[in-house]
Parts: structure tokens; C-alpha cells; sequence
């Protein structure tokens, strides 16, 4: 097994990874590693490859070249919903929970990778498919009830504001129990309030002993939720360390906060 | 004994049921008898184009193809080749099951117009067939002699007994789509129709629910296809061109997308409406159309939907 040097497990190794849109170059020889437990902020500025990494990590779009490890094993070019099945959820920029179900729903459907019924089961509604959904809505309830949304539960989401929205969105996704949970912009459109709140939210998801890697482009919640900051620009990372080291750092401090 | 149903469904069942039952017992005259029946067959088609269209989000112009291969392949093997019916619709069914399935693997990853245009172009290519393979088929002029459905003595050979068989079986795989939804492979379906590549970041494997879902409507196209041919024992390509794969998503979608009870609303009046409108004599296909184009303007989420809609305002009216 891998360990960094804190002598913690690495979840997710990435190693040489290369991304091009036609003459453009959105990742260059990316590589860093996530260990276990930690929340990693992605920063940088807008067009600096903070998305294309997330969707090559999650699946939806397959690197050029280089390896992508979830713990020991070699994911790179799986598709989406094996990556999923794996261990690796992701989250969308804007928020992309579905509108036409409940919000019960929402995480039932969350669950998927954690229940087995087939077709003729749920045709048929076997004893057993009746116990394992009755199980699973049990489970659903109680994670709502972690993120405080069991009063809306069976409320359609179109009708629950955007930050319950963006909570839900993190619940459903813990529905499958992954390793790694990748957050892209989770607090994009909300206020100030709402951003603390939501922040709150993700520093408590610790408990679920998992590991985090988030975009955003809100400083001051990266500054205080990250344990460790990678730092890309024009899609190569220039840097990655501590809060206070990347905060000091001359390059990013030209690159990304501007020159003072 | 399997539970088949939750109980929040049963009212509206019993009442289907005993609607059912009833409805025999007032009919006039037994003509009513054979248009009750082909609303039942449409509407086992629509029903897995329900699931199809309105849950997962796929649209297929080529069910008339699966209703026709049921029919045809049920009543060659008995007409021509003397099966007994009891094996010959369980083949047709599975036969035209892996029909769908292997046109679903390459077409279901098209998506909108594209998928369409497959499904419409595999509906065309079974019709040339049904015409052109006329040792096989009876070619145009259609295959006659299919015998009648048969259990142990009781021959099913009037519109009367056929009535309470195919309305049996449509409610039979009514229950079991009502269950399907309410399930987790409904679940995943409700969420590769709203949003796909949610669903894929979730774990759900968007293509093969696809193609699965594919392959149960085409197999419930195929139970009504092959019950039809052993009901009217005489078939012929024309019912089933790519005009039939249009009237069905028509029903769905006047119907109400996404509701299987709207879808069978929808079967039931469109296969009404050219019935009714023979009192307009030569303008009935005129009326159709524009009764058609009336349902999607005022009542675009479908005719269900809208009305219920309609309902709760004036409710809410009066309570104010």
C-alpha cells in the first residue's frame, strides 16, 4: 500500500496525466496524489484545467495518456459508472440534482451501486427486493437526516431552495459510499449565509471518513476547509503544499491572486 | 403467495377491476366488444412505450416492427408449421425480444432525431420483409388460418371471451410496470431520462438500462402482436408500417407522457376517436387532426395530466 509522508494511505494516485482539446492543452503531465481522509482544494484561474481533471477522474472524459490509481488498482479509461461502482463520486458545477424526483428519491437513486434487484425484481417485487428497498429507504432517511433534509424528504426538489438543492446533491452522492468524493464549485450561486452553511456541511462530512478533492473558486472556503491545496494554471500544476505555503507562495500569488 | 403490489396502488387497481368486469355486462352490442379489444392491445404497446418514452427518455418509431413480428412469428409457427399456440407465442415473444435486443445495442446509442430515424429505418426494413418474403409471409396479400387461442377446451373464439383474456394480460403487465417504476431499476431509468450523465456519476450503467428497457417494451409489443394474430387469425403487413408506430407514440403522448395510467387514457381515446367521428362521415380524418392539434396546444403535458391540472385549479378556486 502507498502512504505519503505523513505516513496516511493514498487514495488516489495520478500520474503523467495529458488532456487535449485539439491544439489546446487543458491538462500537461498532471500528477499528484490524495490521501485518505483529507479534504484537497483544486484552485486556479478559469481555464486552468480544474474541470477537464475532474472529468477525467471521474470518467467522463479519458486522458490522453498517463495512469490514473484508485488505491492499488489502475481505473484510468473506465467509464463513468465503473469509476462510481469503484469508489469515485462526483458532484456538478451548478448542481445537477433531479428535479422530477423527491428528494428521497434523489438518494435512493444515490444508492444504486449499494442494492442488487434486478428487472424481474422489481417486476415482480420479490419478498426479498421488498426488504432490501425498505433497507435502503431506511439508510436514505438517515443520511437526510445527517444533512438535516428529513423534513423535506418527500417534497418534490423543485421545490426546495438551492441550498438544500446543493446539500442533497452532496447526500445523494455519499449514497454510494465512495472513497473519494469530488465537489466541483459546490457553493457557485449561493450568498454569503448559504456559503458558510454549506461549508459547515462539508467540513462535517469528515465523520464519514472520507476523502475530498474540491474545486472552488471561493478563497476564503478554500483557506479554511482544505488540509492541502493543488494549484494549476494553464494546465500544468505549479504547486501544491499547505494552506500558509500556497497562500505565501510567490508563483501562485502571481498566477492566481493577482500581482500585489 | 407473492406480494405483488404495495397497497397505495390497490384502490385504483379494484377499480380497474371491477370496471373491467362491469363494463361487459352493459355493452349493447358485441361490436363494442372489438373495439375494447384493440384498446387493450394498444395499450400494452403503449405501455411499454410508456416506460420506454416517458420514463427513460428514448423515443422509438419502430414498435409497430415488434407488434408485427409477434403477430407474424406466433402465426406462422402455427398456421404453417401446426405448433400448438402455448409454445408458439412464448417463441415469438423471446424471439422478438432478442430482435430488440440486438437492434437496441447499436441504435440506443444514438440520441434524439438519430435514434428516431434507426427506429423508424428498422420499422421500414420488417415491413419490406413481411411483403417481399412471400413464401414465409403470405406477402401482401397477408397470412390466413391462424388458429384461434385455445386453453385446455375453452377456445377463444368470440370478441366476448377474447375481451376478458387480453384485458387480463394487460392487467397483469400493468401491475407488473406500476411495480417496475418503484423499484431501483425504475429509479434508474426516471434518472437516465431526466438527466444521463447524472446518472452515469451515480453508478448507473446508462447504456444498458437503456437497451433492458428497450428490450421489455419491444417484448410487451410482442405479447400484443401475437395475441392479436391469434384473435383475428387473418394478418397482413399494412397493420404493422412505420403509421402504426406513429399512432402508438401519438397515444402515449396524448395520453401524457410519463404516466402509465395517462398512456392508457391515451390508447383508450385514440382508438375511440375514428369510431366516433364516423358521424362526420368524409371529414373525420380532418377532425381527428384537429382534435389532435387541440389535445398538445391546450393540454401539452397530455390529455391526463392537463385535465387533472384543470381540476385542482377549479378546486382551488372554489375553496377561495
Amino acid at each position: 500500500m502507498n502512504k505519503d509522508t505523513n505516513n496516511s494511505r493514498i487514495i488516489l494516485q495520478a500520474m503523467e496525466l495529458d488532456k487535449s482539446f485539439g491544439g489546446l492543452k487543458a491538462l500537461d503531465c498532471i500528477t499528484f496524489s490524495l490521501s485518505e481522509g483529507r479534504i484537497s482544494a483544486l484552485i486556479g484561474p478559469n481555464g486552468a484545467g480544474k474541470t477537464t481533471l475532474l472529468n477525467v477522474i471521474s470518467g467522463m472524459e479519458a486522458p490522453d495518456s498517463g495512469r490514473i490509481f484508485l488505491e492499488d488498482s489502475d481505473i484510468t479509461g473506465l467509464k463513468t459508472w465503473e469509476i462510481t461502482k469503484r469508489g469515485i463520486c462526483r458532484t456538478f458545477q451548478s448542481g445537477r440534482v433531479f428535479q422530477n424526483m423527491t428528494v428521497l428519491e434523489n438518494v435512493l437513486t444515490g444508492m444504486h451501486t449499494s442494492a442488487n434487484s434486478g428487472w424481474l425484481a422489481g417486476m415482480f417485487h420479490w419478498p426479498w427486493e421488498r426488504k432490501e428497498e425498505k433497507e435502503l429507504k431506511t439508510k436514505a432517511l438517515g443520511l437526510l437526516e445527517l444533512f438535516s433534509l428529513a423534513d423535506v424528504a418527500y417534497e418534490p426538489v423543485s421545490n426546495i431552495p438551492l441550498i438544500l438543492q446543493r446539500k442533497l446533491e452532496i447526500a445523494r452522492a455519499l449514497g454510494s459510499s465512495p472513497k473519494l468524493l469530488l465537489l466541483d464549485e459546490p457553493v457557485a450561486g449561493l450568498n454569503m449565509k448559504e456559503t458558510e452553511e454549506l461549508g459547515e456541511t462539508i467540513r462535517n462530512l469528515s465523520r464519514f471518513r472520507i476523502t475530498i478533492l474540491l474545486v472552488e473558486h471561493d478563497m476564503n472556503l478554500v483557506m479554511s476547509l482544505a488540509d492541502w491545496i493543488i494549484v494549476l494554471q494553464h494546465g500544468q500544476k505549479i504547486a501544491e503544499g499547505k494552506p500558509l505555503e500556497i497562500r505565501n507562495n510567490p508563483e501562485v500569488i502571481s498566477a492566481y491572486l493577482g500581482n500585489q | 403467495m407473492i406480494k405483488l403490489l404495495s397497497s397505495s396502488k390497490w384502490k385504483q387497481l379494484i377499480l380497474f377491476t371491477v370496471a373491467v368486469l362491469l363494463i361487459p355486462q352493459i355493452l349493447p352490442s358485441d361490436y363494442y366488444f372489438l373495439i375494447l379489444n384493440i384498446i387493450a392491445l394498444n395499450a400494452i404497446v403503449v405501455l411499454g412505450l410508456n416506460l420506454l418514452i416517458g420514463f427513460a427518455g428514448q423515443i422509438s418509431l419502430g414498435h409497430a416492427a415488434f407488434y408485427g413480428l409477434g403477430a407474424y412469428i406466433s402465426g406462422i409457427l402455427t398456421a404453417s408449421y401446426g405448433w400448438p399456440i402455448f409454445l408458439s407465442i412464448p417463441v415469438a415473444v423471446l424471439t422478438t425480444a432478442i430482435v430488440g435486443l440486438l437492434v437496441g445495442i447499436p441504435t440506443l446509442k444514438l440520441e434524439g432525431h438519430y435514434l428516431v430515424m434507426a427506429t423508424l429505418g428498422f420499422n421500414i426494413i420488417v415491413s419490406i420483409i413481411l411483403v417481399q418474403w412471400d413464401a414465409m409471409t403470405g406477402g401482401p396479400s397477408g397470412l390466413a388460418g391462424i388458429p384461434y387461442l385455445k386453453a385446455f377446451s375453452i377456445s377463444i373464439d368470440s370478441d366476448r371471451k377474447f375481451y376478458y383474456l387480453v384485458w387480463a394480460v394487460l392487467g397483469v403487465l400493468f401491475c407488473l410496470s406500476l411495480n417496475l417504476i418503484d423499484s431501483r431499476v425504475g429509479r434508474a431509468l426516471r434518472a437516465i431520462g431526466e438527466d444521463p450523465i447524472s446518472a452515469s456519476a451515480l453508478g448507473i450503467p446508462v447504456e444498458r438500462y437503456k437497451v433492458g428497457i428497450f428490450v421489455v417494451s419491444a417484448l410487451y409489443a410482442a405479447v400484443a402482436g401475437s395475441l392479436y394474430a391469434h384473435y383475428v387469425t387473418f394478418i397482413s403487413p399494412k397493420t404493422f408500417d412505420f403509421f402504426y408506430s406513429i399512432e402508438v407514440v401519438t397515444m402515449v403522448v396524448v395520453g401524457g407522457i410519463g404516466s402509465l395510467w395517462s398512456g392508457l387514457a391515451g390508447a383508450a381515446i385514440l382508438t375511440m376517436l375514428p369510431e366516433i367521428l364516423e358521424i362526420v362521415k368524409e371529414y373525420n380524418v380532418l377532425v381527428y387532426g384537429a382534435v389532435l392539434m387541440a389535445v398538445l396546444v391546450f393540454f401539452p403535458e397530455g390529455l391526463l395530466p392537463g385535465i387533472k391540472k384543470l381540476w385542482q385549479k377549479r378546486q382551488g378556486q372554489v375553496h377561495e
